[in-house]
């Protein structure tokens, strides 16, 4: 990672905290705000409230969260590249790094490539989505 | 007697003529004084001169003559006098020889002959006769009288006896009296407490029933104002759940403001440094709907501690109203239970002041038994008293009666 750091949106699912690029997050909608592919359960785990939905820009998916905390702006130092022995035991390769939320490793998550993995096999993933095994 | 023998003309002769007197008539101064002397019975002092003849001798032989009739007539009564004298005489002797004997049992045979003492005779014999008849009377009499001074002397001992007995009985019967009527004044003071503790008992009793009345009457209150409590606590419910609908809407609100606020940084951030001013804007914003979020969380918290207070409020009305009833019934038991009390109470207390007056009036009775046992007591410490004397004076009779007896047995009559 090079640069500033863009800004990242800070959520829970479960007992867990997560970080994804603000970017990647086109809007916040509570829960159950309207008939979409909406992922319930992923390798983050499963909302115990599922209270809000991050809908993923440019995947007309929407991950269910149990809570929103807010954006946060860490600074270049606060991103950690994932070791490659976590990066190689992961299974999903949604997981891009860590940042350091006051002092707590928090997995930094690709949201497009978590619902892109989490899409039905032999539907073709729309274009500019990574791509997994 | 002694005249006559003065006169006897053996011994004294009279009208012996003077010497000298017998050549002329006796004069009369010497008759007179002769006749005089007869007439006084001096017939030694008369004196009369024997004429030798003439009519005075005749008159002087007739004087002596009378003279010496005289003095032998008064000797003839001297011998007389002396007969009866001694037949008087042997008849006393033998009746007080007879008397002093006492033997009264023959005949009293005397040896006077003499006619004109015949009823002196007469007269002692039947002397004797009385004698003999009151000393067998008073035998008889000192029998009947020894025996009925025994049976006085008995029927006294008898009667000191039970006289002795009567007074100890009395005696006894006057101190248990008195020991009646101590117990008679023990009671009436104790039937006085008995009505005083029951006249109090009874006051305090109307007081418990006022008391038990007020208690209803605020039972009733309770009741009636665990009722309004309840109903009060249903509104207090409603507004409560009604505040808590609208926490809801406010949470909800903040929520999709805290959403939009979300929204509004989300966007910001995506502008880079140009939404910088709308995410401070969009963070406030955040912040004032987390702060929203966090009241009614507050609120929230607080209507469920209400929500509990409240029910816990209703359970203890609920509690209330039971008890209310509850007490109301207990209340209604111990006024039916009090009333009972009262009544009884009021018996006791009506009994005791019969109880009072009836031993008072036994205490008067016994006081009148007492004084009169007293006066009993009295009269028969005399009746003891004269009946020792009785049989103190019967035995003193009794011994009279022996004595008399005895002194009757000395007379012989049989």
């Amino acid at each position: 990672m090079t640069g500033a750091p863009p800004p990242l949106l800070i959520f829970q699912v479960g007992p867990s905290r997560f970080a994804a690029d603000a970017a990647d997050v086109e809007r916040i909608d509570p829960a159950r705000a309207g008939p979409r592919d909406l992922v319930e359960a992923s390798c983050l785990g499963a909302p115990s409230a599922a209270r809000c939905e991050l809908v993923v820009r440019g995947a007309a998916s929407a991950l269910a969260v149990d809570l929103v905390l807010g954006i946060r702006e860490p600074a270049p130092d606060d991103l950690r590249a994932l070791p490659e022995l976590a990066a190689a035991c992961l299974a999903s390769s949604a997981v891009r790094g860590l940042v350091l939320l006051d002092g707590t490793p928090t997995p930094v998550i690709d949201l497009p490539t978590l619902v892109c993995e989490l899409r039905p096999a032999g539907s073709a993933p729309e274009p500019g989505e990574p791509h997994h095994a | 007697m002694r005249e006559s023998r003065e006169l006897n003309p053996r011994r004294r002769p009279a009208a012996k003529p003077r010497r000298g007197a017998a050549s002329r008539a006796p004069d009369h101064a010497s008759l007179v004084a002769a006749l005089q002397a007869l007439g006084e019975g001096r017939y030694a002092d008369v004196r009369l001169d024997m004429p030798e003849r003439g009519p005075g001798r005749e008159v002087a032989l007739a004087l002596q003559a009378a003279v010496e009739r005289v003095q032998a007539d008064l000797a003839a009564q001297a011998r007389y006098a002396d007969v009866v004298r001694e037949g008087v005489s042997e008849a006393i002797d033998a009746l007080v020889k007879l008397v002093v004997q006492g033997d009264l049992s023959g005949d009293l045979r005397l040896s006077v002959g003499d006619a004109s003492l015949a009823p002196l005779v007469s007269g002692i014999g039947q002397i004797v006769h009385t004698l003999k008849r009151f000393v067998t009377e008073m035998r008889e009499a000192a029998l009947r009288l020894a025996s009925s001074s025994e049976q006085v002397l008995a029927a006294a001992t008898h009667s000191e006896r039970s006289t002795t007995q009567q007074a100890g009985a009395i005696h006894e019967t006057t101190a248990t009296m008195e020991e009646l009527k101590g117990a008679s004044q023990q009671i009436a003071e104790n039937a006085q407490m008995v009505a005083t503790i029951a006249q109090r008992a009874l006051s305090q009793t109307h007081q418990g029933e006022s008391s038990i009345k007020s208690f209803m009457e605020s039972m009733e209150k309770v009741r009636h104002n665990a009722t309004e409590v309840d109903d009060a606590i249903g509104k207090l419910s409603r507004r409560v759940e009604r505040i808590g609908t609208v926490v809801e809407v406010i949470d909800e609100i903040a929520d999709r403001s805290d959403l939009l606020a979300l929204n509004a940084a989300l966007e910001g951030a995506k502008a880079g440094e140009a939404g910088r001013g709308f995410s401070i804007v969009a963070a406030e914003m955040r912040r004032l709907a987390e702060n929203v979020m966090e009241s009614t969380k507050e609120i929230k918290n607080l209507i469920t501690e209400i929500r509990e207070a409240t029910h816990a409020a209703k359970e203890a009305s609920d509690g209330n109203k039971r008890m209310a009833a509850e007490g109301e019934q207990l209340g209604a038991a111990a006024m039916g239970q009090v009333g009972g009390i009262l009544s009884g109470i009021q018996e006791t207390s009506d009994a005791s002041r019969v109880i009072h007056l009836a031993t008072q009036q036994q205490r008067t009775a016994t006081e009148q038994v007492v004084q009169s046992m007293g006066e009993i007591e009295e009269v028969t410490r005399q009746a003891q008293s004269g009946s020792k004397q009785a049989t103190a004076a019967a035995a003193e009779l009794s011994k009279l009666a022996e004595r008399l007896a005895e002194l009757v047995k000395r007379f012989k009559v049989d």
